[in-house]
């Protein structure tokens, strides 16, 4: 009798329900969606079609007449030698900022599980300082930090150690370097809090059962620990190519602006200068076509190997 | 036995040296800044940890230099109103993602997703000239509109509202509650610290902006606080001191709301990450 009343009620519910549904399914939902979809479509892929259009035309930003051109501004940045150079310094940045801001990371988190979580916290929370600061600010205080003559690093050594270290923003062999660091510096919290988390969320049963099998730490990090890491790394490595070149612009804008001899330019500082330093619109919308279809095309590769590797996982 | 006890010690000690020294990287160019910024000029350029004589010259020298009053002001506005719109739009259309099927979902998610992958360098210039024909340039809405549209914040919000569950709303649908008021008042409570670390983030984000504002302001007074370090940088590049006045003024308020919510704003990035 009470199972019956319940399956009756159970029918309503569900009828209410699928009505409620089927009700909604007009316009409602895209109602919700309109604010987001009008303001990416405006200002984010209606400008990207332009960048193309735009790169075909010799013009610039403080208006004058367009001239149609082709494809003669891709041409001409192909030939310039500070594209090549940038092209080259942003594959350092590359490499740079995925070895200090993702490989060191995973060899803290390491360490950090192994501590008392009352001190992980305490740890995690001043490694993770330098993410929330804004580049701008990063940059002012390493220049402050890193002055040749009055700097605390550079009196420090000296005094110290007797060393006199070179003038590292303004050596054409170390600026590159100083701005890996400085960027890394500012960034490697955010791989150090996510790797973190996984290693902690890692089941203890497995850990437990391989240590009483006797495996080594290095052979539970080999067969355990890096094999569930892979996709966060992988992603983390993505989103490095993606991202590092963005990261390293506020300090190359501040640090060197591109220089000592163009050996930390990169891509987006390039882009910059084309567009708002010498206004050449053509050139830097020729410039950003061409970043795009290569970090495009690199992400699309990335997640369709990410991919893979998920479903092997599993 | 005891060799085993003392390696362990041992070990335990190096571990908490490594990430103590760690620290001491991170935080020493802030407490060095904070430090600087209090020095009288004949300290500056002392080695001392602590200001002998702490003065406020500095900061009297940046407030004379900049009107960093009116862009203290400026960033703050910013990045309010930035929160706030980035907010209900990713609140908005994150909530039709959990609470329809409808056609073409998919389709529109993979839209927001690809923002992701379009770096702003790319749509700048467009943008740009965009802002010019409409005469928004030096502008608030030139200002803080652009920086809406982006798909972060829904991507986000979308994997915390999935969690959501369901029979909640089929309780509200059947006590006839409107699409709003179930956002409103069943959907909107629970999600309070979700929703609050994302605030949280937005804001510090929008705080640091630089590149937008550097384009789209014209003159000192209604510019953010980070392009005037910039200007001030360049103008004054010897003026220690100082810079580091304006550094600290411009990195305190993040400094005090990570300080106040370093815990949900770790675990609102791990989140947003590891899915």
């Amino acid at each position: 009798m009470l199972a019956q009343e319940m399956r009756q009620v159970n029918r309503e519910h569900e009828n209410v329900r699928r009505q409620a549904l089927r009700q909604r399914r007009s316009v409602a939902p895209y109602l919700f969606l309109l604010p987001g979809v009008i303001l990416v479509i405006v200002w984010v892929y209606y400008p990207f079609l332009q960048t193309f259009w735009l790169s075909l035309f010799h013009g610039n930003l403080v208006g004058g007449p367009a001239r149609f051109v082709g494809l003669q501004n891709y041409r001409l940045m192909l030939q310039l030698p500070e594209f090549q150079q940038a092209l080259q310094n942003t594959v350092i940045y590359i490499f740079g900022i995925s070895v200090c801001a993702v490989i060191i990371p995973l060899c803290i988190a390491l360490l950090l599980v192994k501590v008392s979580p009352l001190m992980q916290r305490i740890y995690q929370g001043f490694l993770f300082l330098p993410v929330m600061l804004a580049p701008i600010v990063v940059s002012i205080i390493w220049f402050w930090l890193l002055n040749p003559v009055q700097g605390v690093c550079s009196q420090l050594l000296s005094h110290l150690l007797g060393w006199n270290i070179p003038d590292l923003l303004n050596d054409p062999t170390t600026a590159i370097w100083t701005i890996i660091g400085i960027t890394s510096w500012q960034m490697f919290g955010v791989s150090l809090s996510l790797i973190f988390a996984v290693i902690i969320g890692i089941n203890r049963q497995y850990l437990d059962a391989a240590r009483i099998d006797g495996a080594s730490e290095w052979q539970i990090f080999c067969y355990i620990t890096l094999p569930l890491l892979t996709p966060l790394l992988s992603f983390l490595l993505l989103y490095t190519v993606l991202f590092a070149g963005q990261w390293a612009f506020g300090p190359i804008n501040v640090l060197t602006q591109g220089g000592p001899g163009n050996t930390t330019t990169n891509i987006y500082y390039l882009l910059y200068q084309f567009g708002f330093v010498f206004f050449n619109t053509g050139e830097a919308s020729a410039l950003a076509v061409m970043l795009f279809l290569v970090l495009g095309s690199g992400a699309i590769i990335e997640v369709y190997m990410l991919d893979r590797k998920v479903h092997y996982d599993n | 036995m005891t060799t085993k006890t003392l390696e362990h010690v041992l070990r335990g000690t190096g571990r908490h040296i490594v990430l103590i020294g760690l620290c001491v990287v991170v935080i020493f160019p802030v407490f060095w800044a904070i430090v600087t910024s209090f020095k009288p000029a004949n300290e500056v350029f002392s080695l001392s940890l602590f200001a002998s004589h702490p003065s406020l010259e500095n900061y009297r020298d940046v407030f004379a230099a900049l009107p960093l009053g009116r862009m203290l002001i400026n960033t703050f506005c910013m990045a309010v109103l930035v929160t706030l719109g980035v907010l209900i739009v990713s609140i908005c259309a994150a909530y039709a993602f959990m609470r329809w099927e409808f056609c073409g979902k998919n389709a529109l998610f993979l839209l927001f997703l690809g923002t992701l992958l379009i770096p702003v360098q790319v749509t700048i210039i467009p943008n740009y000239l965009t802002l010019a024909q409409l005469g928004w340039l030096n502008t608030l809405p030139g200002l803080t509109i652009p920086q809406l549209a982006t798909g972060l914040g829904i991507f986000y919000l979308r994997q915390q509202f999935n969690n959501f569950p369901k029979e909640v709303l089929d309780a509200g649908v059947i006590d006839g509650a409107g699409p709003l008021r179930m956002l409103w008042s069943v959907v909107l409570p629970n999600m309070r610290s979700v929703l609050a670390a994302l605030a949280i983030i937005l804001f510090i984000q929008t705080w640091n902006e630089y590149f937008w504002p550097l384009l789209v302001t014209r003159g000192l007074s209604s510019t953010t606080i980070q392009v005037g370090l910039q200007v001030f940088l360049q103008e004054n590049s010897n003026a220690w001191g100082a810079l580091m006045a304006a550094s600290v003024l411009s990195l305190m308020p993040v400094l005090v709301l990570y300080v106040l919510a370093q815990r949900q704003i770790i675990a609102a990035f791990v989140r947003s990450g590891i899915q």
